[in-house]
């Protein structure tokens, strides 16, 4: 049991503190303003690559650095506590499927690019009739000649309007079960027949777009795996969106905390909801790090990143619950400074990367082994 | 970083659960009048009731191996006093610089002493200040509390009976302030960091022990919900059965996460972040810990309030440790007061 950095993990941490110091992005601008958010993040994923700093435990050979998922988790740790963002995380779930499933020529097409941020992704998995549950997309995937002939619609799809390429899920056989006739593909977002339209969230950003394809030509080249893939490849998207890579967002929880902490200070109700939420975060981080170890130790992820993020779920929730407490009347009038837009991005905490109740039936069945109907 | 159980570990985990199950009682039953001293003394010949002190004390090992057998003793339900009456008075006598002898026999289970703790403070208490309970002091000849003079000297102090108490696996008992105990040489005066840390130690080893007990609660009900069948099926496969256990779960893998950094942190850690790691603990521990007790008892259906029934003794457990040094709300406000000072400091 040992929480402290090794030597080389301490030195490397002491050498990012100093390059952050001398890095500032500068502010981020408000989660109302989705154009704003993605240029600003675009940029400084592109500061952080040309510092070296992403891709660290992805092999050199793609662009990494070829460390281990540690320096990942300080990376997080460096960033929340300097108060900024990671630069895009899709990109470490993305990276993951396609080193998984990809083949030579598309790791060495995409990977290098995803990183530097060079190029935009977005994640098409979700549709109008496939949330929860997923394996019932009907996005059709028609084989012709040298490629396939992609219809139907996605939802959900984050960041879809400044992406280049898209990781999307399609069907590839009308029958059979509907987990195993799953395919996955790396479309380009200009290809004829992709009509993107973003849609405004309660939060007043535009980050979340329906996808329509009407017959968009992919070649048979940008598919990923073999054909039925696309479901064992969605599930090491989804356990990596759910697990351990996430440690970034407990520094920013962190940065949140010190916040709240000088507006609530003398009021003893929020001070203990503040402790509260402090013990939240804690135990998330914890868990997390107990996690990320048995990553470290090579072990995939698993059913049990389903109760990282419900940790991560209750602590979010718990944080954005007290910053609308905090700002009071000002939270409910929409004073500028104090929109209550974080607290609502918090209710989308236990929506996206799988319902809380999705996660509760993985960890029942398959962490606890009760039985299924 | 490795934060994971090492081999050595884990083995001990086994070990001690291994022997609570098989010398503790085999049904509730057998909690009333039972002879703890075969369990103890295999606790104090593993060397159980030393760990975390110093090898010159008759100690071995660290906090996290006190804290892994107090959470597999928990887990068991074992109906031995090894916090109150041999982990937490051996600290505690340490940080008094106690003659070696009087710790030796503490760990070695000769002599066994608990500690008087003040229930309105819950602070080591005094022999002047008001009625002590000594928790978890079963077959203790005397009971640890602060001299009448202030001075942060111990002196040891006589025992009522056992009151009926709610916990059928442990006994709590009155301090008799005015019946001195002779206890040898109980050392000098305990500093003002001393008694932090050692409160540190007991909150953190307090939390191990509601681990184990959530581990062993929870592991009741999933058997039951496997089991247990109406409208034809497993209960378990209904969704609402499904959805509570899973949350308890979450609940106790956070739990186990604060506790075992808590105790790590007590050896790793300066002062003021072990002491904020053991009240994060103690706090987490207490919150979920009767929720995840209160919803085994629920998963067991009418059978849960039962005698016969182990849930009620995972709940009754788990009960005393919440209150133990006080509950969630005490150490939410603590942790309050600690991290309003560090405002500007970062965390």
């Amino acid at each position: 049991m040992d929480y402290d950095d090794s030597a080389d993990e301490a030195s490397f941490r002491r050498d990012l503190r100093t390059w952050l110091a001398a890095n500032d992005p500068g502010p981020a601008p408000p989660i109302s303003d989705s154009a704003a958010e993605h240029e600003y993040k675009k940029r400084w994923q592109q500061q952080l690559y040309a510092g070296g700093w992403l891709g660290l435990s992805w092999p050199e050979e793609y662009g990494g650095r070829g460390l281990n998922p540690f320096y990942e988790a300080i990376l997080n740790e460096e960033l929340g506590a300097a108060g900024v963002a990671h630069a895009a995380p899709p990109v470490g779930w993305l990276g993951r499927a396609i080193l998984a499933y990809g083949s030579e020529e598309q790791r060495r097409r995409h990977l290098p690019g995803l990183l530097s941020g060079e190029t935009s992704w977005c994640q098409g998995f979700s549709e109008p009739g496939a949330g929860s549950d997923l394996a019932s997309l009907r996005t059709f995937a028609e084989r012709s000649g040298d490629g396939y002939s992609i219809t139907g619609q996605k939802l959900w799809t984050s960041g879809a309007q400044f992406a280049d390429w898209c990781l999307l899920l399609a069907r590839t056989a009308r029958d059979g079960p509907k987990h195993q006739g799953i395919s996955a593909f790396t479309v380009r977002m200009s290809t004829p027949g992709i009509t993107v339209r973003p849609f405004k969230q309660a939060w007043g950003g535009t980050r979340f777009c329906e996808v329509f394809l009407d017959g968009a030509e992919v070649p048979v080249t940008d598919r990923v795996g073999e054909e039925g893939d696309g479901w064992p490849l969605a599930t090491v998207v989804l356990a990596y969106e759910r697990g351990p890579s996430e440690l970034g967002v407990i520094a920013t929880y962190r940065a949140e905390l010190r916040e709240l902490v000088g507006r609530s200070a003398g009021d003893a109700v929020a001070e203990d909801a503040l402790a509260r939420a402090y013990v939240a975060v804690e135990a998330c981080r914890l868990h997390l790090l107990e996690s990320l170890t048995r990553r470290v130790k090579g072990e995939a992820p698993g059913p049990g990143t389903s109760v990282d993020k419900l940790l991560m779920i209750r602590a979010e929730q718990a944080l954005g619950t007290l910053e609308l407490d905090a700002a009071a009347t000002a939270g409910i009038t929409g004073e500028p400074w104090a929109t209550p837009s974080r607290y609502l991005w918090s209710r989308a905490a236990s929506v996206y990367g799988g319902s809380e109740q999705i996660q509760r039936n993985i960890v029942a069945q398959r962490v606890l082994g009760l039985p299924r109907r | 970083m490795d934060v994971q159980f090492s081999e050595e570990e884990l083995l001990l985990h086994e070990s001690i659960l291994g022997q609570a199950e098989k010398l503790g009682p085999t049904s509730v039953a057998g909690y009333d009048d039972f002879d703890d001293r075969v369990l103890w003394e295999r606790l104090a010949a593993a060397g159980a009731l030393g760990l975390g002190l110093p090898e010159e004390l008759g100690g071995a090992g660290t906090l996290s191996d006190a804290s892994i057998a107090a959470a597999a003793l928990g887990r068991a339900l074992a109906p031995v006093p090894y916090l109150g009456c041999a982990v937490l008075p051996a600290h505690l006598l340490a940080a008094a610089g106690a003659g070696p002898e009087l710790v030796d026999a503490v760990v070695s289970g000769r002599r066994r002493l608990a500690v008087g703790i003040d229930p309105s403070t819950f602070e080591v208490a005094s022999v002047s200040g008001p009625p002590a309970l000594a928790w978890d002091s079963a077959g203790a000849e005397g009971a640890l509390v602060r001299a009448a003079d202030g001075s942060g000297r111990l002196v040891a102090v006589g025992l009522a009976p056992p009151t009926p108490g709610v916990d059928l696996t442990r006994h709590i008992r009155w301090c008799e302030p005015h019946r001195l105990v002779d206890a040898g040489d109980v050392g000098g005066v305990v500093g003002a960091d001393a008694w932090r840390r050692w409160e540190a130690v007991a909150l953190s080893l307090t939390a191990a022990d509601m681990v184990g007990v959530m581990e062993g609660a929870l592991q009741l009900a999933v058997e039951h919900a496997s089991t247990r069948e109406q409208f034809g099926v497993a209960i378990g496969s209904f969704q609402a059965i499904q959805h509570l256990l899973a949350e308890q779960h979450v609940s106790l893998e956070g739990a186990r996460s604060t506790a075992i950094y808590a105790a790590w942190a007590l050896a790793h850690r300066e002062l003021d972040a072990a002491v904020l790691a053991a009240h994060t603990a103690k706090a987490y521990c207490s919150d979920v810990g009767k929720r995840l007790c209160e919803a085994v008892v629920q998963v067991h259906g009418g059978m849960g309030v039962t005698w016969e029934c182990r849930a009620h003794v995972f709940l009754k457990r788990m009960l005393i440790d919440r209150a133990f040094l006080g509950d969630e709300r005490r150490h939410l406000r603590r942790i309050a007061d600690l991290r309003l000072t560090e405002v500007g400091r970062g965390l």
